[in-house]
């Protein structure tokens, strides 16, 4: 698996199959060749990607785990939208 | 002595060109942008419905759609609950009652409540409002199409806290700024204002908050009067209430909230203006049932109609938006009785709302929150929701509304044919002032308008077009 995780916060905000492609430019990035969607939001400047991720949480979602230097961490300040309504 | 509508010289009042198209002795004709002139002619569009479209296979809740009218293509946010509830935007491209659409784009890649969407006639762009619940603030972030393709600019806060429903609208008396007006419910329960505004790079700006209802306000919704230039906001607070906005500035004031419905508690409620009549719907789920009222707006006070019951079912999720073709507001709802998506179109007359036969856009169950319903031109509506029966994707459907397409505006017309000329042919028209004598079953000292299919009428149609005054049951003076 790979990961992109965002820069300053340390949250992992995608976890994708290694043999998906990424492509990134300094406004976006594209995830797929062809692209399956593309993440308007982060780029290269602002997001850090790990490959080979092999240890990632069973209940992964995005920003609901932090990854920094390999290590996952929850984030407490998760929250699950479907319990809240 | 003057002779009414013609000197004896008969100069002028007349004018010279080419037919496009065969011309009828007698008929009310226009000039085409290349001078030639055709007769008014008008061809009725029937109502179709066509297929459900998947626009993701994801599995989506929340959502709203815009019209690009520069581009002629929609724009529809969601809550793509299988990419981790990230708001995304994704472009459609309608061709007849057909869509398709390019990629999907994240704009937040956070937990993205509630999203929706208005766009900016002045700006050319589109302005997506949304919950983020990573953060617990609510946020707008201007989006932009191009080609099939959507990018998003600098998201900026609309207020600090939680937010759980939101609306917007384009504030279009503002012609010279890219405005919106922009309601939410926040998380005390209360009804909440602001005006966002949209510079041409997409920089946006805002405007203080302003609560218009102290808590226990659900069920929101928003729609501009622009007859009057007043914002309709309506509720549940209890019953069913809705009140006038006035925006100034950046600022609001507000009328009095006064109950369209004090009968029970009026849930989802939905409203729209229908810029013809110049007056608003609300539609309404009371008792489990779908009704309707008619709201008139006069200074900062609205009053209402009787409502009348437009679906016998469980009526939930129900949106409302209007088609300036149809001449009628269109409802969509889930029919939770039937668990069907259905519509219906709305007919005022005075202060009472008469309806279509309830017709389905999706025989199955619609999930929450998920109807939206937006003009998208020619007499077309788009209706976007989750397909509960079908892992609930997020699909659309395209409503043709039956209406009739016609050549005449209200600056075209310009006389009458004394004679009858063949496609291509020198064409005489005789033009205001003159009095063509070929008409027939006319009332003397009638005014006659021109009708959309080129008729004469007592009435005025949509464009109101003033063709003349009868002299006799043949003779018509012309005005052009």
């Amino acid at each position: 698996m790979k990961t992109i995780v965002e820069t300053s916060t340390k949250l992992s905000k995608y976890l994708l199959a290694d043999d998906v492609a990424l492509t990134e430019t300094t406004k976006i990035i594209t995830v797929g060749d062809p692209a399956q969607f593309i993440i308007g939001d982060l780029n290269s400047t602002n997001t850090t990607i790990t490959l080979n991720v092999t240890n990632a949480p069973s209940d992964w979602t995005g920003n609901k785990y932090f990854f920094d230097s390999g290590t996952w961490s929850a984030n407490p300040d998760w929250v699950d939208p479907d319990a809240e309504e | 002595m003057r002779t009414l509508g013609r000197d004896f010289e008969d100069t002028a009042r007349k004018v010279y060109a080419v037919a496009s198209g065969a011309l009828g002795n007698g008929k009310t004709c226009v000039v085409n942008s290349d001078g030639t002139v055709s007769v008014v002619a008008g061809s009725a569009v029937s109502a179709a419905t066509g297929s459900a479209t998947v626009f993701t296979n994801n599995e989506i809740e929340d959502l709203g759609i815009s019209f690009d009218t520069e581009n002629n293509k929609v724009l529809i946010v969601y809550r793509d609950k299988d990419n981790s509830n990230y708001g995304t935007g994704i472009v459609g491209t309608i061709s007849g009652t057909s869509i398709s659409f390019g990629s999907a784009t994240v704009f937040a890649s956070s937990t993205t409540l509630y999203p929706t969407c208005a766009y900016s006639s002045v700006r050319e762009k589109h302005m997506v409002v949304y919950m983020n619940n990573s953060a617990s603030q609510g946020y707008m972030i201007p989006a932009t199409i191009s080609g099939t393709s959507v990018s998003f600019g600098t998201a900026v806060s609309i207020a600090d806290g939680a937010i759980s429903e939101l609306r917007i609208v384009e504030d279009t008396s503002d012609t010279s700024n890219g405005t919106f007006v922009i309601i939410h419910r926040d998380g005390g329960q209360d009804g909440k204002s602001t005006v966002a505004q949209m510079a041409a790079d997409g920089a946006i700006t805002k405007g203080n908050l302003h609560q218009w209802e102290g808590a226990g306000v659900v069920g929101i919704s928003l729609s501009h009067d622009t007859t009057n230039n007043k914002f309709l906001i309506s509720f549940q607070t209890s019953t069913g209430h809705a009140l006038v906005a006035t925006r100034s500035g950046t600022g609001f004031s507000f009328g009095s909230k006064a109950s369209f419905d004090s009968s029970a508690a009026a849930t989802y409620t939905a409203c729209a203006f229908d810029s013809v009549v110049g007056k608003s719907v609300i539609a309404y789920t009371v008792s489990s049932v779908g009704k309707a009222v008619v709201a008139t707006i006069s200074g900062t006070d609205v009053t209402f109609g009787n409502p009348v019951q437009f679906e016998g079912g469980e009526v939930v999720f129900t949106s409302a938006a209007f088609n300036p073709d149809m001449k009628k507001v269109v409802i969509a709802y889930h029919d939770a009785s039937a668990q069907d998506g259905k519509f219906v179109n709305v007919t005022i007359s005075n202060t009472t709302p008469s309806f279509s036969t309830p017709a389905v856009f999706e025989s199955g169950e619609v999930s929450s929150n998920t109807t939206a319903n937006t003009y998208v031109g020619n007499g077309k509506m788009i209706l976007g929701y989750s397909d509960k029966g079908d892992s609930e994707k997020g699909k659309v459907a395209i409503l043709q509304g039956a209406h009739t397409v016609t050549n005449l505006t209200s600056e075209n017309y310009i006389g009458i044919t004394p004679n009858a000329y063949p496609d291509d042919a020198g064409a005489e028209i005789q033009t205001k002032g003159a009095v063509n004598e070929e008409q027939s079953s006319l009332t003397a000292g009638q005014s006659y308008f021109v009708q959309t299919d080129g008729t004469l009428g007592t009435t005025a149609d949509d464009p109101s077009v003033f063709a003349g005054t009868a002299v006799s049951a043949t003779k018509i003076i012309v005005k052009g």
